[in-house]
């Protein structure tokens, strides 16, 4: 029987398995969507927990101003549960080369298991000058080198560059901007910096981190956490007091006794120092005799080798003199024996002459003698010759004379005798004879010539003669007295050469006498020489030892001097040391828990926000998976009406009846749960994990099935359910079967309310009309469709929304609110240097400007408890905050303008702190300082809190009154090379750090708002998935519901078209009314969501695209249209014989 | 030729492996302005003939002719045309669209022909002037039927085709009617077909066509139709 009953249950299901499976959709989607973002907040709470016990994260971190030593370390180690770890840190700017950064420096240790590391990349540094880095870091690749460039006064590190050997996620910081402020440049810290522990060389630990067994094994964000935490730091507290205590007098004690023993050494010193002064100038006493005989030494060796320079020279005069005369010897005797030669020559010449003169003279005698006896024959002819002349001539002259005679007579004649023949005739005979005579006359006149030459010549023998006559005479007498000359000379020279050769024989001996001499002189001058060689040598040796004796004096003087500086220098010292002791501050502690760490709270309250949406959101979901079993199954059992009649005729008791639809439902619901809780689980803490992961590092994601919670959801749900089946089945089950095996009165039809409004439903068409009223006809389900469209357009206007608010914010915080291009951090810079960078710009752009201001990270607080840490800007000039960001509101578009004592906040901060303009806000400047400012205005900004002050205002609170930190750069737009180009050059100039272009800025942004897209695309596809359920089983319904009226449409001959569109005018026009209402359900939602789901330092867009209503309200009536679609295949299945039907 | 003529129509159905034969070779022929009662108990295969002839069905042999149209092979859309022009259709149950009043119901089957008859006329022949703005909750079994019939009428169908009309009905209501059925074929010369288990009616017809498990055991031409308000039953 109950087989039978059972078989039937499961037929059932099998026959209205369409429904049977939109019932267990709905439930899964409803429930997993429910657990899981329900179970989104503790599994993000938990994984922290996990990731923080998993890295030993500490509990707390001591800070002390005179940082810990061994003794304080042992102390806190001995509270029961406690470890501790000891560690160092050091803030420093950083630069890689090319930009600077403000760096953490913290020690690595690697024997220590308190705050480890996760590596990220790379491996962990084992040579002290390796570093690894904060993951945030990762523009510092691995292989790349930092340098510190803060000077380091008190040497804290030992080692100023480091190479980059990975990169780490240290649990220390959750969040990825956030590492804490610092006292250098713009009090961000940028990187976070690892390094083995030996590079730190001072000998107090400056930090400690304590973790503790107890506060362990608490939850994190959890009471018990809170209240552990707040008993230990109480129990901490009172420790470091005392220790502190202890530190101070043992500190002070022993300072006191140190300066004791540096006074008595002090004295100490100076009585050694007058000993020494003593030394000191017996020394000097001693070098000052010593230089006096070292010169005296000098001198006489001076007056030695100059003695001997002159015997040298001596010397060496005698030994030319004695060669030369050695010469000369040589030269004499040799003239001698020339002189002997010459001599015996001489001497045979002169017997040869005499010899010769003998024979010439006699000669010429003889010559003489015949001379005379030619002359005598001579004279003799010349006489005769003579006489003849003279004869002859006396007979020419008397011719002659007897010739002009008659020559005359002729003459006479001549003119007389007038004859020419005779005239001729005489005259000729008359020439001829005067030709005759003039022959003879001419021969005469030859051979008077010839006697007279011939005289001459006689003469001139005779003169010859008396001439060789006087000449031998002469030469007798001449030859005479030559040879007795030549016989003296000969004597002569013979007498020299005798002389001559005695005197040689006197000069050899004299010159062997001067070589002896000589030889002894050179003997001398040796001697001479080496004595003098050894002076000098003493001499040198001697001043030697002197130079360095007068070193050793001066090095004792110096040493001496140092002594007196060094004994003034104690002195100055302990002087110090006593003032120190007197001033000495006691040491101060600090406490720091994972709260004050940065994003730790915030990731807390993140997963509080989820929580938030978790209690709102998956509600949809719960009323509608609801509203849908209901209506299935109501339908079910109004289906199986007669079925239940005749199980009831048959005496089937109510509850055997009921418990098949209990059971029909209770399993889609079971099966649902299971279904939806297991997706569920996973998949939404999954992304919405992944979507912090953009902004937070927490290494664990634990997202365990969550039995309790998964049977505590199932077990209500189906007992939702049960109620559902209850209330379906009540109005079914309790009647006679009699009743029950007759048809149901159908719905009647009624005219609605539409219909009094008369002009208008004249102007319908009958269709039109038709569909009103069937829209009203069933209002259950009409409500239950508008409420499914509803549901489905509001939570896609949601994620659309969602999606818009946070890609708004990158567009509208880059365009629209900061009003700068770049940023130029700078350290301490002036207005005139700052002109120089406008030069710059304005080069690229000539609009361009730049506007300095003092930018720096604060802790800001309003009231009880809300504190804030916000960008605090004084701008150069209060006129110029417009130039960095747009002073103006969000909501009433009013401008503010920034004045003395007034603050402009950002909007989120505003909201953070819980202020209104009006109120007023405190500034810590420091632990002792603080500053109040009236708020004067709330700026739209979205990305970051900051807070403008004007410069006089900042100027009063900080005491700092010039140098500019930061630089906002304002220019048009140029092209992205030409922009690189221009911030080359300004990073080039002195004072600029480094420099950041909003639009890098922008697009690291917008690709982190990219990651959240995940979540809206979840979001959408639920609300999705929810449309195609609701619109899916409610067409189902409504065609089930009116198969015989359908079955009746087409006997009467409607075609299909007319009857699609008889039935699903009405659900495509509840589908628009729905998505109509949907979007404003959708816009409240839409809010509370991104109200919850903002991250502290982001505010998001308040603005919903025109575009998202349109496509919200169109994919939901898209879908609608897809499920009716699909459902007219259903429809073409009707059977016109169900008309011919019974009613049932 | 007759108004109608079936000739040896078959149709068979199959459920599972099991191929029930519910009509079997049945011929007959009904003369136009004829008032044709078919009966036969339940299973004789009379609603078949019903669907067959009401364009809902299609049979597997044989020939339907209709006003000289054959109508066994058309189409789908040949069909739906066919009812909607040709065929009027009076269901036992009614099977008035409860949302809409009668005037509206009647004017559901008007609104999709050429030619009609407006609903308050026809609404008016059948004795429902003063109830035309009534649901059809509002209305008796009988007024029901009636505006079922003037649905029918309104478009001015070749034929009446009646699904046991009185089926649901009290006897007398029953009786007005077949009345109402019988003055429209006399009146309007329509061709009426009433498909009944009720043997009793067989007397107001024309022509009776007795059917057995899908045949037709014999056609009776009654020469002498007796009025309704004879009838006893």
């Amino acid at each position: 029987m109950k087989n039978a009953a059972f078989k039937n249950t499961l037929r059932t299901i099998w026959r209205t398995r369409a429904r049977y499976f939109s019932i267990l959709c709905i439930v899964a989607l409803g429930v997993g969507f429910f657990a899981g973002i329900k179970a989104s907040k503790p599994d993000m709470i938990r994984s922290t927990d996990i990731y923080s016990d998993s890295q030993n994260l500490m509990h707390f971190r001591l800070v002390s101003t005179w940082g810990f030593d061994e003794a304080d370390v042992e102390k806190i180690s001995a509270v029961p549960g406690a470890s501790v770890k000891r560690s160092y840190f050091y803030d420093a700017i950083i630069s890689n080369g090319s930009d600077e950064s403000e760096a953490h420096f913290i020690s690595y240790d690697k024997d220590s298991d308190i705050n480890q590391l996760w590596l990220k990349d790379g491996r962990f540094p084992v040579k002290s000058t390796e570093c690894l880095l904060d993951s945030a870091a990762s523009a510092f690749v691995n292989g790349s080198r930092i340098t510190v460039l803060t000077k380091d006064p008190n040497g804290t590190i030992s080692n100023t560059d480091f190479t980059v050997v990975g990169h780490a996620y240290s649990s220390m910081y959750v969040s990825d901007f956030e590492h804490g402020n610092t006292m250098l440049g713009d009090g961000d810290i940028d990187v976070v910096v690892f390094i083995p522990k030996d590079n730190f060389i001072i000998d107090v630990y400056t930090e400690l981190y304590v973790v503790f067994e107890d506060m362990k094994a608490e939850n994190v964000y959890s009471n018990g956490y809170l209240a552990a935490e707040t008993r230990r730091k109480a129990e901490l507290e009172a420790l470091l007091k005392e220790t502190g205590a202890e530190r101070y007098t043992r500190t002070v004690a022993e300072a006191e006794n140190k300066i004791t023993e540096a006074e008595a050494e002090i004295e100490d010193g100076e009585a050694k120092l007058r000993e020494a002064e003593k030394e000191l100038a017996d020394a000097k006493s001693q070098l000052e005799e010593g230089e006096k005989q070292l010169e005296e030494g000098r001198a006489l060796l001076e007056e030695k080798r100059l003695e001997l320079e002159e015997g040298k020279k001596e010397y060496e005069a005698g030994e030319a003199e004695y060669n030369r005369k050695t010469i000369d010897a040589a030269n004499a005797s040799t003239a001698i024996i020339e002189a002997r030669r010459q001599y015996s020559e001489g001497y045979e010449e002169y017997t040869e002459a005499a010899l010769r003169a003998e024979k010439e003279l006699s000669d010429a005698r003889e010559q003489i003698s015949v001379a005379e006896v030619n002359l005598e024959h001579g004279k003799e002819k010349l006489d005769e010759a003579r006489e003849t002349y003279e004869t002859v001539r006396k007979l020419y002259d008397d011719a002659f004379h007897v010739y002009e005679e008659l020559r005359k007579s002729y003459e006479d004649i001549k003119e007389t005798i007038g004859m020419d023949k005779e005239k001729g005739l005489i005259k000729e005979q008359f020439d001829k004879a005067y030709e005759f005579f003039l022959s003879i006359g001419a021969k005469l006149d030859e051979s008077k010539a010839e006697l007279d030459a011939n005289q001459a010549e006689y003469d001139r023998y005779c003169a010859e003669l008396d001439d060789a006559r006087v000449k031998y005479e002469a030469g007798v007498k001449t030859s005479e007295e030559e040879l007795a000359k030549a016989e003296k000379k000969l004597s002569d020279a013979k007498a020299e050469i005798e002389y001559n050769e005695d005197l040689m024989i006197n000069g050899a001996a004299l010159l062997e006498e001067g070589r002896k001499k000589l030889d002894e002189a050179k003997k001398q001058i040796e001697e001479g020489e080496v004595q003098l060689a050894e002076g000098e040598a003493e001499l040198a040796e001697k001043s030697a030892e002197f130079e360095e004796a007068k070193a050793k004096y001066a090095a004792g003087l110096e040493e001496y001097n140092e002594g007196v500086a060094k004994i003034e220098a104690a002195k100055a010292e302990v002087e110090d040391g006593k003032r120190q002791i007197s001033e000495l501050e006691r040491p101060e502690s600090f406490i720091y828990t994972r709260y004050d760490n940065g994003g730790y709270e915030e990731f807390g309250q993140n997963a509080e926000r989820i929580g938030n949406i978790a209690k709102v959101f998956p509600a949809f979901f719960i009323i509608v998976a609801a509203l849908v079993s209901i209506t299935g199954m109501s339908r079910l059992v109004s289906e199986e009406r007669t079925q239940i009649g005749t199980l009831k005729a048959l005496g089937y008791s109510g509850f055997r009846i009921f418990s098949k639809y209990l059971f029909y439902c209770l399993s889609a619901t079971f099966l649902g749960c299971i279904l939806g809780l297991s997706i569920g689980y996973k998949l939404f803490p999954f992304v919405i994990f992944k979507a912090y992961s953009i902004l937070y590092r927490i290494q664990v994601i634990n997202i365990p099935f969550q039995w309790a919670d998964a049977i505590i959801i199932t077990s209500i749900s189906l007992a939702v359910a049960a109620l559902t089946v209850l209330f379906s089945c009540l109005k079914a089950v309790t009647p006679v079967p009699a009743q029950l095996m007759r048809p149901a009165a159908p719905a009647s039809g009624k005219r609605v309310l539409f219909e009094r409004i008369k002009f208008i439903w004249k102007r319908l068409s009958f269709f039109s009309k038709v569909t009103v009223r069937n829209a009203f006809r069933y209002k259950k389900r009409m409500i239950m469709t508008l409420i499914g469209i509803m549901g489905c357009t509001a939570l896609m206007l949601c994620g659309f929304a969602l999606k818009d608010s946070i890609s708004d914010i990158v567009a509208k915080q880059f365009d629209d609110v900061m009003h700068f291009s770049a940023m130029a951090y700078a350290d301490g810079i002036e207005r005139e240097e700052i002109n120089e960078i406008e030069n710059i710009v304005r080069s690229y752009d000539k609009s361009g400007s730049v506007t300095a201001a003092i930018q720096k990270s604060y802790s800001v607080s309003a009231g009880e408890g809300k504190t804030q840490n916000v960008y605090v800007v004084a701008p150069e000039s209060s006129d110029k905050a417009d130039r960095i960001i747009d002073t103006k509101s969000r909501t009433t578009k009013e401008r503010y303008t920034l004045e003395p004592g007034y603050t402009l906040l950002t909007e989120k901060l505003a909201k953070n702190l819980d202020v209104k303009i009006g109120d007023t806000v405190t500034i810590s400047v420091s632990d002792t300082k603080k500053a109040d400012f009236k708020v004067s205005g709330i700026l739209e900004n979205y990305i970051y809190h900051y807070m403008f002050v004007s410069p006089e205002s900042y100027a009063e609170m900080s005491g700092e009154t010039s140098g500019y930190n930061m630089l906002y750069i304002r220019y048009g737009i140029i092209d992205a090379n030409q922009e690189e180009q221009m911030a080359a050059e300004i990073v080039n100039t002195d004072h600029v750090l480094t420099m950041m272009l909003q639009s890098v800025v922008r697009k690291m942004f917008s690709k982190m708002m990219e990651a959240l897209n995940l979540v809206v695309l979840v979001l959408i596809l639920s609300a999705v998935l929810l449309a195609v359920v609701v619109l899916y089983n409610l067409a189902s319904i409504n065609i089930a519901e009116r198969t015989r009226e359908i079955a009746t449409l087409e006997v009467l001959g409607f075609n299909d078209k007319e009857v699609s569109m008889y039935i699903f005018r009405e659900s495509i026009v509840l589908s628009i009314i729905g998505a109509l209402l949907g979007l404003g359900l959708g816009r409240i939602l839409a809010f509370f969501v991104i109200n919850t789901a903002e991250i502290d330092m982001v505010m998001f867009g308040r603005e919903i695209h025109i575009w998202s209503y349109l496509l919200a309200w169109g994919l939901t009536v898209l879908f609608s249209l897809v499920v009716n679609l699909f459902m007219n295949r259903s429809l073409k299945k009707i059977s016109m014989v169900e008309a011919l039907k019974s009613v049932d | 030729m007759s108004f109608i003529s079936l000739n040896g129509v078959t149709k068979r159905y199959r459920t599972g492996n099991v191929v029930i034969e519910a009509a079997k070779n049945m011929t007959f022929d009904i003369e136009k302005g004829e008032l044709a009662v078919i009966v036969g108990p339940s299973g004789s295969g009379k609603t078949t003939i019903l669907n067959i002839l009401g364009g809902m069905d299609s049979s597997d042999s044989g020939t339907i002719s209709v006003d000289g149209t054959d109508i066994q092979f058309f189409n789908r859309k040949q069909l739906i045309e066919y009812r909607r022009h040709d065929v009027g259709f009076i269901f036992q149950f009614y099977n008035l669209i409860p949302n809409l009043t009668a005037r509206e119901n009647v004017e559901l089957a008007a609104q999709i022909t050429r030619d009609f008859i407006p609903a308050e006329v026809i609404l008016e022949k059948v004795g429902l002037k003063d109830r035309m703005d009534n649901f059809p909750a509002q209305l008796s079994g009988g007024e029901q039927q009636r505006v079922s019939i003037a649905r029918a009428l309104s478009k001015k169908p070749k034929l009446l085709l009646c699904d046991e009309p009185t089926g649901a009905l009290d006897y007398a209501t029953g009786k007005m009617i077949l009345k109402l059925l019988q003055d429209t074929c006399r009146e309007d010369n329509m061709t009426v077909i009433i498909v009944t288990h009720n043997s009793a009616l067989t007397a107001m017809a024309d022509k009776v066509i007795h059917v057995r498990s899908g045949e037709t055991v014999k056609v009776i031409k009654n020469d002498v139709p007796v009025p309704v308000e004879d009838i006893e039953w």
